[in-house]
C-alpha cells in the first residue's frame, strides 16, 4: 500500500498559482479527500500526482520513491475521471479487462480479475453491455471496476460522482469507501462537495486559492474547524462580529451590534477585552424559545423551511444578524414566520475566532 | 401573474412515450419543483411549454390564452437552461440587454431593465467584464439576469443549479426564489435533487417516465409518499417485505418472510394482501438498551459515515438484512463500530404499500 509525499508543489500557469507550496503527507491505505472550491487547485494537485502534468517547483514522492519526470503509466496508478471514460465501442467486459490485456497478464488471471472487480461494483451481470446500453451510474461504477482491475494500490478519483444525479450520488459514495477499505488502497478522492467528502474520507484537505487552508479528519473540521473558511464551506455556519467587553473565571462577555451581549467560554484566557472577534455557531446548535432569556438575543423569524425530519427558520437578531436555527420537526407549530423569540447561544455551543484582518466577507468568501 | 395549465400532453420520440398524458396546474406567482430521476421527462416538459420543442398532443395555456401555435418568443416565458450559454464575445451588460435590444425597445427603457436587472442580481459592479473572467455562479447570475429582462412573466429553470460547485448551490438555491418572488414570477424548477427540491418549493410534482406519480407541498412528499419509489427518493428509507395480518385500532400488523411480527401505520389495504412498509432513515431509532417490545430488533453497528450535522449508520441486524439510520451526529458517539444497538421503528412512521408490481427492488432502482 503506497504512501504519498509532496514537498512544496508548485504549479503556475503565467501568474496564476494554481498550487503554491503544498506540503502533504498521505498514509498506506488512507482516504483523504481534496475539497475545495473551483479554482482551488485540487484538480491541480492530483495532476501533478498523477503525472498528467509536471509541477513547476517541488517534488512528489510514491512509496519513498521521487516520481518526478516518470510518466503516468509509469507511476502505477488507477485514474478515476469525472467524465467517464470508457471506450464507447467496448463492451462493459471488455473495458474492465483493458488494464489486464495491455499489461499482459495471462489470459486466465486476467479474466479472474476482471471477474472479481465486475462482481464487487456489482455489474457482472451487464458484462455483454455497451457503455451508452447502461445508466450514468452503472458507467462510473464500470470506470471504478476498470481502474481497480489495473491491479495499482494508488486509487485517484477526481469528482468522479459529481456528472450523476444527487441520488444516485449518495448510494454510489458509500459504495466507493468500502471498496477501497476492502481492498486496502489509499486513495485520494477530489471533490467540490463536502458532504461527499466527509462522508467518504479519513482526512480532508481543504484547498483555496492554490493553497492549503486545513487538514483534519471531518469530525474536526466540522466541529472544531481552525478558522473561518473551513467554518464557512464544512457544513452551514452563523457567524455573529463582536468585541470583547470583560473577561473573568474562564468566561468573557462580547458585546455585539446594537449593544446586545453574549457570553463565551476563554479557557485559555486566548481573548481580551477590547479583542474583535468573530463568533461562529452551527444552526443546530441553536434553539428559540418564546420564554427563555439566558444565554439569549431575541430575533424575528423571518422563513420557516421544512427539510424533512427538521425545520430551518431564518431569523432576524436584535444585533441585524441573520442566523439559521434548525429544530426537530416535532416542534413545527410552536413558531412561525413573524414571531418575535428568542434565540439561545448555550457558551458551549460556540467558537470564537479573532476578527480577520481583510473582514469576514473577504474570508468566507467561495468565489 | 399568470397561471399554467397543462392539459393531456403527450410528447411521443420514436416507441419512447416521453412525456405521457400530463394533467397539472401551476397558480399565479407559485415556485413549482418537477423532480424525478435522469429520463423522467422533465426537460422535454420545459422544452413544450417554452415551445422550443412541439407537442405530440395536448393544449398548453398560460394566463388562460393557448400557446400551442405561438412560437417561443411570443410566449413571454424565459427559459434557463442547463448550461448557460451566455455569449463568450459579450460584456454581462450585453448579455443582459440582448432581448430588449434585439426587440428594438427604446435605449432608456433598455438602460433601465438592464441596471435593474443586474442590480437584483449582484452584478451591476461587473457590467464590463466578458463571460469567462466571471466564476460559475457569477455567470450563472448573468444568464439569470438576462431571461429576467426578456420580460418574461413565467420563469422556467431546466437545473438551473447543477454546474455549480456544491457549497455555492447552497447559498444561490434561496437566492434564486427570492428573486423569482420578488419579480412576482410564476416559476417551474427542474432538479433531480430532492433536498433541494424540499427546501425552495411551494410545491413538488415528482415526475417518472413522463408520468405525475404525486404532487404535494414539501411536507405531504415526505410525510405521505404516494408509493415506495417516492418514499425512498425523498429521503431514504428501509423497508420490509410482508403481509398486512391485521388491523387494529389506528395500526396494523406485519408479518414478514422471516416470520418477524411489525405494527405499523394505518392502512386501508385489506387483510391477507402483500405489503411493503417503509420508514425513513431518519426516523430509525438507535438506542443501546432495548426500549420497547414493539418494533425493536438487535444488531449491530457495522459502518458509520460521519456527514456533518448527521451521521448515517449501517446497522447489520442479528436476524439478517441491513439497515440504515441518520441520527444527530451530536449523539452519535453512542454508537460505536461493532457495537450492539437495538433498532426502533415507531409504528406511526412505519408507512404500508401494496407490494409494487415487479417486486420491491425493481420499483427502487433508480439507476
Amino acid at each position: 500500500m503506497p504512501e504519498i509525499v509532496m514537498k512544496d508543489i508548485a504549479k503556475y500557469f503565467g501568474k496564476v498559482k494554481a498550487a503554491d507550496g503544498i506540503d502533504l503527507h498521505i498514509k498506506s491505505g488512507e482516504y483523504v479527500a481534496v475539497l475545495g472550491p473551483s479554482g482551488c487547485g485540487k484538480t491541480t494537485l492530483v495532476k501533478i500526482l498523477s503525472g498528467i502534468w509536471e509541477p513547476t517547483r517541488g517534488d512528489c514522492f510514491i512509496d519513498g520513491k521521487k516520481v518526478t519526470g516518470i510518466p503516468t503509466f509509469e507511476r502505477d496508478l488507477g485514474y478515476i475521471f469525472q467524465n467517464i471514460a470508457l471506450f464507447p465501442h467496448m463492451t462493459v467486459w471488455q473495458n474492465a479487462n483493458y488494464a489486464p490485456i495491455v499489461k499482459d497478464l495471462e489470459p486466465e488471471e486476467g479474466q479472474r480479475i476482471t471477474q472479481e472487480n465486475l462482481q464487487l461494483v456489482n455489474m457482472l451481470k451487464r458484462k455483454g453491455f455497451k457503455p451508452f446500453e447502461i445508466s450514468g451510474g452503472e458507467m462510473q461504477k464500470v470506470g471504478i471496476a476498470r481502474a481497480l482491475c489495473s491491479g495499482s494500490k494508488l486509487l485517484i478519483l477526481d469528482e468522479p460522482l459529481s456528472a450523476l444525479d444527487a441520488r444516485v450520488r449518495l448510494d454510489l459514495r458509500y459504495e466507493i469507501k468500502r471498496l477501497v477499505k476492502r481492498k486496502g488502497l489509499t486513495a485520494i478522492h477530489v471533490t467540490h462537495d463536502q458532504e461527499e467528502a466527509m462522508s467518504t474520507s479519513d482526512r480532508i484537505v481543504l484547498m483555496r486559492a492554490g493553497k492549503i487552508v486545513e487538514v483534519d479528519t471531518p469530525e474536526n473540521l466540522y466541529n472544531h474547524p481552525k478558522n473561518l473558511f473551513t467554518a464557512n464551506f464544512i457544513g452551514e455556519a452563523n457567524f455573529i462580529e463582536a468585541s470583547v467587553l470583560k473577561c473573568s473565571d474562564g468566561k468573557c462577555t462580547a458585546e455585539a451590534r446594537n449593544r446586545q451581549y453574549l457570553e463565551f467560554l476563554n479557557p485559555h484566557e486566548k481573548f481580551k477585552p477590547g479583542d474583535g472577534i468573530v463568533i461562529m455557531v452551527r444552526p443546530e446548535n441553536l434553539s428559540i424559545s418564546h420564554k427563555e432569556k439566558k444565554h439569549s438575543l431575541e430575533g424575528r423569524i423571518l422563513n420557516k423551511i421544512f427539510m424533512g425530519s427538521f425545520m430551518r427558520y431564518r431569523i432576524k437578531l436584535a444585533t441585524d444578524d441573520f442566523v439559521l436555527v434548525e429544530v426537530p420537526e416535532a416542534d413545527d407549530k410552536t413558531f412561525n414566520i413573524g414571531d418575535k423569540v428568542n434565540v439561545k447561544f448555550r457558551p458551549n455551543k460556540l467558537l470564537i475566532y479573532p476578527q480577520p484582518r481583510g473582514g469576514l466577507t473577504e474570508v468566507l468568501s467561495l468565489e | 401573474m399568470p397561471n399554467i395549465k397543462i392539459t393531456g400532453l403527450n410528447k411521443i420520440f420514436g416507441d419512447l412515450k416521453a412525456i405521457d398524458d400530463l394533467d397539472f396546474e401551476v397558480r399565479d406567482g407559485e415556485y413549482l419543483t418537477i423532480l424525478g430521476p435522469t429520463g423522467a421527462g422533465k426537460t422535454t416538459l420545459l422544452r413544450l411549454i417554452s415551445g422550443l420543442t412541439e407537442q405530440t398532443s395536448g393544449t398548453i395555456e398560460i394566463d388562460g390564452k393557448n400557446v400551442d401555435d405561438l412560437p417561443p418568443e411570443e410566449r413571454r416565458v424565459a427559459f434557463l437552461s442547463q448550461s448557460y450559454s451566455l455569449f463568450p464575445h459579450m460584456d454581462v451588460w450585453e448579455n443582459t440587454t440582448f432581448g430588449p435590444t434585439a426587440r428594438g425597445w427604446n435605449p432608456d427603457k433598455v438602460n433601465i431593465i438592464g441596471r435593474e436587472m443586474l442590480e437584483m442580481v449582484h452584478l451591476y459592479d461587473r457590467r464590463d467584464a466578458l463571460p469567462r473572467e466571471l466564476s460559475g455562479g457569477m455567470q450563472q447570475r448573468n444568464a439569470l439576469a438576462r431571461a429576467l429582462s426578456a420580460d418574461a412573466k413565467v420563469l422556467l429553470l431546466d437545473e438551473p443549479l447543477r454546474a455549480l460547485d456544491a457549497r455555492l448551490r447552497l447559498d444561490l438555491r434561496h437566492e434564486l426564489k427570492r428573486l423569482a418572488k420578488a419579480m412576482n414570477m410564476t416559476t417551474i424548477h427542474v432538479t433531480h435533487d430532492q433536498e433541494e427540491a424540499l427546501t425552495i418549493s411551494d410545491r413538488i410534482i415528482m415526475l417518472k417516465d413522463g408520468k405525475i406519480i404525486q404532487s404535494g407541498t414539501p411536507q405531504e412528499m415526505f410525510n405521505k409518499p404516494a408509493n415506495p419509489f417516492i418514499h425512498h427518493f425523498i429521503g431514504e428509507a428501509n423497508f420490509i417485505e410482508g403481509t398486512l395480518i391485521r388491523k387494529e385500532n389506528g395500526h396494523c400488523r406485519i408479518t414478514d418472510k422471516a416470520n418477524r411480527s411489525f405494527r405499523a401505520s394505518q392502512t386501508d389495504l385489506s387483510e391477507g394482501a402483500n405489503v411493503v412498509a417503509g420508514i425513513k432513515t431518519e426516523f430509525t431509532i438507535l438506542s443501546k438498551e432495548k426500549e420497547s417490545d414493539v418494533n425493536s430488533f438487535h444488531g449491530t453497528v457495522d459502518r458509520k459515515l460521519f456527514m456533518g450535522r448527521f451521521t448515517d449508520f449501517e446497522v447489520i441486524l442479528a436476524e439478517g438484512g441491513m439497515i440504515h439510520a441518520r441520527l444527530p451526529s451530536s449523539i452519535a458517539h453512542k454508537f460505536d463500530e461493532g457495537s450492539n444497538v437495538f433498532v426502533h421503528y415507531s409504528p406511526e412512521r412505519l408507512l404500508v404499500f401494496p407490494e409494487p408490481e415487479g417486486g420491491l427492488k425493481a420499483e427502487l432502482e433508480m439507476m
